[in-house]
């Protein structure tokens, strides 16, 4: 047998691992056997998902340290990325030089090819499970209907679940090509989690008290993927009204910003907004009338009256902090305050218009619920 | 070696590292497992005890025997130290660190009947050492068992202990396995159906897989570690039997 003969047998006897009842496993102990080295598939948390011999030992989290992997060995392994829609998702680990490089490489497009079938499965369950969320989230299923459709998809609403959702700026392609758990690829189950796609954020339904943990973990995915990601976590809910509730909490705390942040009760004011953006309440449309007198006396003007109220607002109606704030003299910030209210017929001062202005200032700010978390940044909400 | 007192695996410590999200991760392995069924308590938080302990925390396996104070005496007898006496859900438990620096607890047995094999419960512990023998060995004289070798295909090289026909615990040669820098410590394993689902279901929480799902004479099993880096097991009930059959096989 010639060496272009034994190479050719050696590629054909990895690419028959993909026909084997569990290809990724036949794909390591296939490549194993050609090179006679431990090999094993790591995930880029340092979990191993298949080695050969099963209880080798690896030292999985610095062999993912750096992805994509270094052409050079590392801790004496000779590494290469498997890919899943162009993404690195896990390395393929060889000890010592039992194979050729090329033959690693070969080895690295099949797992990623083995990896991509599985995840396509998984998504297209994701999808479908992401349209009975989507009409739970916006009433269109009642309670029975929706408990049953949810329990189809194994989630028994009876018991109280958090709800994660997370997002992160970038490709929404990504958020759905990204395949969270490789080890649920490899069960051929469904996620032991719900977790699907809502609005191009990851949506997750867990069981009490795991909100915390789950999120954490997603966060981590997130930042992976996009930046500016962030994460909220709701009160552990039941039953289908529940879960609605649930999602709004989480979409509220995500509101907050970049990390992992839990729902606060007192934050009415913005979970209602989302509610109604979620609605699809032309809720910009109304705030640019609302305060259409504003605007465009600013526009004519070079004057800052919008910015001034929203400040105002901000400072809970305080006009020496708000002042401090603007620099300007406290005269200065009363008589704009003065003609706000003539160019409006509103009196600031009161609680009815306060939520009038506070509803309008911050619906003109929003294009879409994506950039919720000005509210915080302009502390409109205010902090524990 | 084997006399009258009885000795069994009764429940395990988690001991330092931080208790409050440890627990909190343990108690999410174990829920779903325990529906429907009793829970039992059969594990247990410890802050920290004066001995030393790895910063992330460390697992303790709790034996209980017929004749707690005899045990104790051959604990001592064979070379351990006493570090801590603790109270526990109003019980005494005494800690000592065995000649290889792994600590173990020693209890009053509660109910010297075999245990139900429950799901989500802590099903069995191996020990992970680089003094495999002499550990064994240990423990069998202090725990009044015996030692059964040579199982193979197993994870290193496999010693278990057992009273009777009953199986207390297994130990490891860790050098088949592990650097020698890494410290002997204790692995619980918790009883499950579906190894790989588990495991894809931890895998959610953080945990990271070690071990991915790998069969053995004593059955599958699959090592994993906790979002904090402490390592623990899961099997099946398939491995009870086994380690019966095993124990009994070897009588």
């Amino acid at each position: 047998m010639t060496a272009a003969d034994s190479d050719f047998a050696d590629h054909r006897a990895l690419a028959d691992a993909l026909t084997a009842e569990r290809p990724l496993h036949a794909l390591v102990r296939a490549l194993h056997r050609i090179s006679s080295a431990p090999v094993a598939v790591i995930d880029l948390h340092g979990g191993v998902l298949v080695s050969v011999p099963e209880r080798a030992e690896w030292m999985a989290e610095e062999l993912v340290a750096v992805s994509p992997p270094a052409d050079g060995p590392v801790a004496g392994c000779v590494l290469r990325s498997v890919e899943l829609e162009g993404e690195p998702v896990a390395v393929l680990a060889m000890r010592g030089q039992g194979a050729s490089t090329k033959l690693l490489s070969f080895a690295a497009t099949l797992a990623g090819i083995e990896l991509s079938r599985r995840h396509a499965i998984l998504s297209g369950r994701r999808e479908l499970l992401g349209q009975v969320l989507e009409d739970v989230i916006s009433g269109y299923l009642g309670e029975q209907e929706g408990a049953r459709r949810l329990l189809d998809h194994g989630l028994d609403v009876g018991k109280p679940h958090e709800v994660v959702v997370g997002s992160a700026e970038g490709s929404p392609r990504r958020l759905r090509s990204y395949p969270w758990n490789l080890h649920t690829l490899l069960t051929q189950q469904n996620d032991p989690h719900l977790r699907t796609i809502v609005d191009d954020r990851v949506v997750l339904v867990v069981p009490e008290q795991a909100g915390l943990f789950v999120a954490r973990l997603c966060h981590e995915h997130l930042a992976s993927i996009g930046s500016n990601a962030r994460v909220g976590v709701s009160k552990p809910r039941a039953g289908v009204r529940g879960l609605r509730l649930g999602y709004f909490e989480a979409r509220n705390a995500l509101a907050e910003g970049y990390g992992v942040h839990v729902h606060r009760t007192q934050d009415l004011p913005t979970a209602l907004l989302i509610a109604s953006l979620e609605a699809g309440v032309p809720l910009r449309d109304l705030s640019a009338e609302a305060l259409a007198p504003l605007v465009e006396y600013d526009r004519k003007n070079d004057t800052l009256l919008v910015d001034t109220l929203r400040r105002y607002l901000a400072e809970d109606g305080d006009v020496g902090a708000t002042a401090a704030r603007l620099f300007v003299h406290r005269n200065t910030l009363r008589n704009r305050l003065r003609l706000i209210e003539e160019l409006t017929g509103r009196d600031v001062s009161s609680p009815s218009n306060y939520a009038h202005f506070w509803l309008a200032t911050s619906g003109l700010d929003l294009h879409s619920s994506a950039n919720l978390s000005s509210l915080f940044e302009r502390g409109t909400v205010q902090d524990d | 070696m084997t006399n009258s007192v009885r000795v069994a695996i009764e429940s395990v410590l988690f001991l330092g590292g931080d208790t409050d999200a440890t627990r909190a991760f343990f108690n999410l392995v174990m829920d779903r497992l325990h529906e429907g069924s009793d829970s039992g308590q059969t594990v247990s938080f410890v802050p920290s005890v004066d001995a030393p302990t790895p910063p992330s925390g460390c697992w303790v396996p709790c034996f209980g025997s017929t004749d707690k104070n005899a045990s104790a005496g051959r604990a001592l007898e064979f070379g351990a130290d006493l570090v801590a006496n603790l109270a526990l859900g109003g019980r005494d438990l005494s800690m000592y660190s065995a000649p290889d620096g792994a600590l173990f607890v020693l209890a009053d047995l509660i109910d010297p009947k075999p245990q139900p094999q429950t799901l989500g419960q802590v099903a069995f512990v191996d020990l992970y050492t680089p003094r495999a023998k002499e550990a064994a060995d240990y423990y069998a004289n202090a725990l009044s068992c015996r030692v059964i070798h040579e199982l193979k295909p197993t994870p290193g090289d496999y010693r278990f202990l057992a009273w009777g026909d009953e199986p207390v615990a297994g130990v490891v040669d860790m050098l088949d396995v592990l650097p020698e820098s890494v410290p002997p410590h204790w692995i619980p394993y918790w009883r499950v159906l579906d190894l790989e689902g588990e495991v894809a279901r931890l895998s959610d929480f953080g945990a990271r897989v070690r071990v991915p799902v790998t069969e053995s004479a004593l059955g599958p099993f699959a090592l994993l570690a906790d979002p904090f880096g402490v390592t623990f097991g899961l099997q099946t009930p398939l491995s009870d039997n086994l380690l019966v059959e095993h124990a009994k096989s070897r009588s």
